[in-house]
């Protein structure tokens, strides 16, 4: 089913290995330029900036050729909209399959672009389709979920892309908050079928242990348990996602329930990514452990303080210093295999860089335009006067 | 073939060493698990919530607590921290520089973010500069630069540049299309300034691994800023013509640097400009016929760049 030799693609992943141990000093330059010689393929690659970009011109020329369609030639029934877009998809997933097979593209960009915007477009002309059926309510959203989570399947399948079996899992879970069932009942299912995702994922993963396969079942498997625990975590839903219509109305058994699973989701999680040494399921369960200690008091119905992020800051510090002090202190400098030292240096010091470029998003003073004064009075409280309480910087 | 098999056959080929092979392949085999990563994260993550909790309660509670205890507290950690970074501190090079204890990062960035808030505070609270208010900000970023190149961190870099970017009046994180031409105008004296302070700084061998951080924010700052501009009655073609004097200049570069974030730059932003000025006067078939043409002739064009220059996965 995948458009690509299984050989190929165990290449160019052994190949990523090699330039990370080259770089970090692990092998010589001589040993990794010989080594990466042996390991080309025929596939036609780029980096990933120039493939951002040949995504979006691929996104561009998509949407524009599907809105050239409907507004040259004046399609406004919602019925031939809806077929209009299925044909449009599937016409868009041949040519990337074409690019792929005639042109040899791998990770190119723009044959990415087609293939998304085949799994949008197939899945908004089910959905309009069933809608101009006269068929509403949550029927068409379910069709337009169901439709999607399979195309995406399929795309992952025959492309291999990791993001589109994300959003395979995604699009599934989705489905079950248009099934008309209670408040409780929706997240149960949902939760159920992550929780099938997540037992399929891992069961192949642990067939394709030391293979690229293996980790890509193992984001899948970690993407659907963080999914689970977004599920089941009431507090991280109310009010923001747009399917709670108000504060829903949970059982009283229901939302303790959940209270429970959130604690031990991540507990049990942990556990097996430190037996598994799985590197995504870590990451998966250290945000759900984070999510937990920011939304517990919310769950109990106590108030946050402004000093509660401090708290949890120093907590995060403390762990970090600890487990670090805790791992070097042993023989070796490890315990049970785990190290605090990094192993391929350029892998973790590539990925620090980025965080340190993105920090600049992290701007402590607002600016104000030249001229402008500040709100308050020195030495006098805030607009509101007096004693300031609604002063402001 | 598993990682683990090709590694054997490499080592029986004498590719590799048995000493490289048994390294490798307890690294692939898992024998050897790095959480290095993870702990630097959490570290990260840590200061930044600290930081944001320092904020909050200092806006919400200054009134109860009192303006000495305030500045007290918050000169305490910095003090903490400045005096933990300069005890610890390996001697200055003008290279990259290993940091001496995992935390060092950390606590540096942390002393420069509540260095921050308590100028802030100080600044809102007494306005001792009064209609120089401004200069705290100027203070605070020339501070972080100092720090972040004696001390060779990024993440303080990327503070003093966002600083900077706050005294020019410009907010990174907010500022889009329909800006005022003011705010065009400090963007594009921001990024130049940031361009070539990073370029000069390298030709002097003073911290050249920096210059990458520099060139993006200037990139980013000046492109968007350029771009928002085109649409503008008046001045719209100047923008334009700016924009694409930009592109090429970005398109050389990152293709004689192999630096190809550049050419995505210079290949995106310049599009979405002309795209902005022709559209203006297109009808929406011609526009969506214009979408096709154009997109494809992008991707065609990219597509050359990336075989002959950008092969590199």
């Amino acid at each position: 089913m995948n458009l690509y030799a299984i050989a190929d693609e165990e290449r160019i992943h052994a190949a990523a290995q090699i330039r990370e141990w080259t770089r970090s000093g692990l092998l010589d330059a001589s040993q990794g330029a010989a080594i990466e010689t042996a390991l080309h393929t025929d596939l036609k690659r780029t980096n990933r900036y120039l493939r951002v970009a040949l995504f979006i011109f691929g996104t561009i020329v998509v949407v524009a050729a599907f809105g050239f369609w409907m507004v040259a030639f004046g399609v406004s029934r919602e019925s031939v909209v809806g077929w209009s877009a299925i044909v449009a998809g599937v016409v868009s997933c041949v040519l990337a399959q074409l690019l792929v097979v005639q042109f040899q593209l791998y990770r190119f960009g723009v044959e990415e672009a087609f293939a998304v915007w085949s799994v949008a477009l197939v899945a908004v002309g089910a959905g309009l389709l069933t809608s101009s059926g006269g068929n509403g309510g949550d029927l068409p959203t379910l069709v337009a979920c169901v439709t999607a989570a399979i195309a995406s399947a399929f795309v992952f399948v025959q492309f291999g892309y990791l993001y589109a079996a994300f959003a395979a899992a995604a699009c599934a879970a989705l489905s079950a908050f248009n099934l008309g069932l209670s408040r409780d009942a929706e997240r149960i299912v949902s939760a159920c079928v992550l929780l099938v995702i997540f037992t399929v994922a891992r069961t192949v993963r642990r067939t394709h242990d030391q293979s690229f396969r293996g980790d890509d079942y193992g984001a899948i498997e970690s993407l659907a348990w963080l999914g689970l625990y977004a599920v089941l975590n009431l507090q991280l839903s109310l009010g923001f996602i747009w399917y709670s219509r108000g504060r829903p109305d949970f059982s009283s058994t229901f939302y303790w329930s959940t209270y429970a699973a959130i604690w031990l989701l991540p507990a049990i999680g942990l556990a097996l990514a430190v037996r598994d040494r799985h590197r995504m399921m870590l990451w998966a369960n250290t945000i759900m452990v984070a999510a937990t200690l920011a939304t517990n008091k919310p769950y109990l119905g106590w108030n946050r303080q402004t000093w509660d992020p401090i708290l949890f800051g120093i907590l995060l510090v403390a762990v970090a210093t600890g487990v670090r002090r805790w791992l070097l202190r042993a023989s070796d400098g490890h315990r049970g295999g785990f190290t605090p030292l990094p192993l391929v240096v350029s892998a973790d010091r590539q990925v620090l860089d980025v965080l340190g470029t993105l920090a600049v998003a992290a701007q402590p003073f607002a600016p104000r335009m030249p001229g402008e004064t500040p709100a308050v009075e020195p030495g006098r409280g805030g607009r509101s006067g007096g004693g300031g309480g609604g002063a402001d910087f | 073939m598993t990682m683990v098999e090709r590694l054997g056959r490499w080592r029986d080929e004498g590719v590799i060493t048995p000493a490289q092979f048994e390294r490798l392949g307890a690294i692939v085999r898992k024998d050897r698990f790095s959480v290095s990563l993870e702990l630097n994260a959490l570290l990260y993550l840590g200061v930044l919530s600290i930081a944001a909790g320092l904020l909050w309660t200092v806006r919400t509670h200054f009134a109860d607590l009192g303006d000495s205890a305030v500045v007290l507290a918050l000169s305490a950690i910095v003090a903490v921290c400045v005096w933990y970074c300069f005890s610890r501190a390996r001697p200055y090079s003008s290279g990259e520089v290993e940091s001496p204890t995992a935390i060092f990062d950390y606590v540096l960035y942390l002393g420069c973010l509540v260095f921050a808030i308590e100028l802030a505070f100080v600044e809102m609270r007494f306005a001792l500069l009064k209609d120089a208010w401004d200069s705290y900000v100027l203070v605070s970023a020339a501070v972080f630069f100092a720090a972040a190149y004696r001390f060779d961190n990024r993440f303080v870099l990327s503070l003093a540049l966002s600083t900077l970017a706050a005294w020019f009046g410009i907010r990174l994180s907010r500022f889009g299309f329909g800006s005022a031409d003011s705010l065009r105008a400090s963007a594009l004296v921001y990024g130049a300034l940031v361009a070539g302070t990073g370029i000069a700084l390298q030709r002097l061998t003073i911290k050249p691994h920096f210059v990458e951080t520099h060139l993006h924010v200037a990139a980013t700052a000046a492109f968007v800023a350029l771009t928002s501009g085109v649409t503008s009655a008046n001045t719209g073609f100047f923008y334009l013509f700016g924009l694409l004097t930009l592109a090429v200049i970005s398109i050389a570069y990152g293709i004689r640097r192999r630096e190809f974030a550049f050419v995505a730059y210079g290949a995106v932003y310049p599009y979405v400009g002309i795209s902005l000025k022709l559209v203006q006067s297109l009808s929406v078939t011609t526009t969506m016929a214009y979408g096709v043409v154009s997109g494809t002739a992008m991707v065609i064009v990219v597509v050359y760049v990336a075989r002959r220059f950008g092969r590199d996965a």
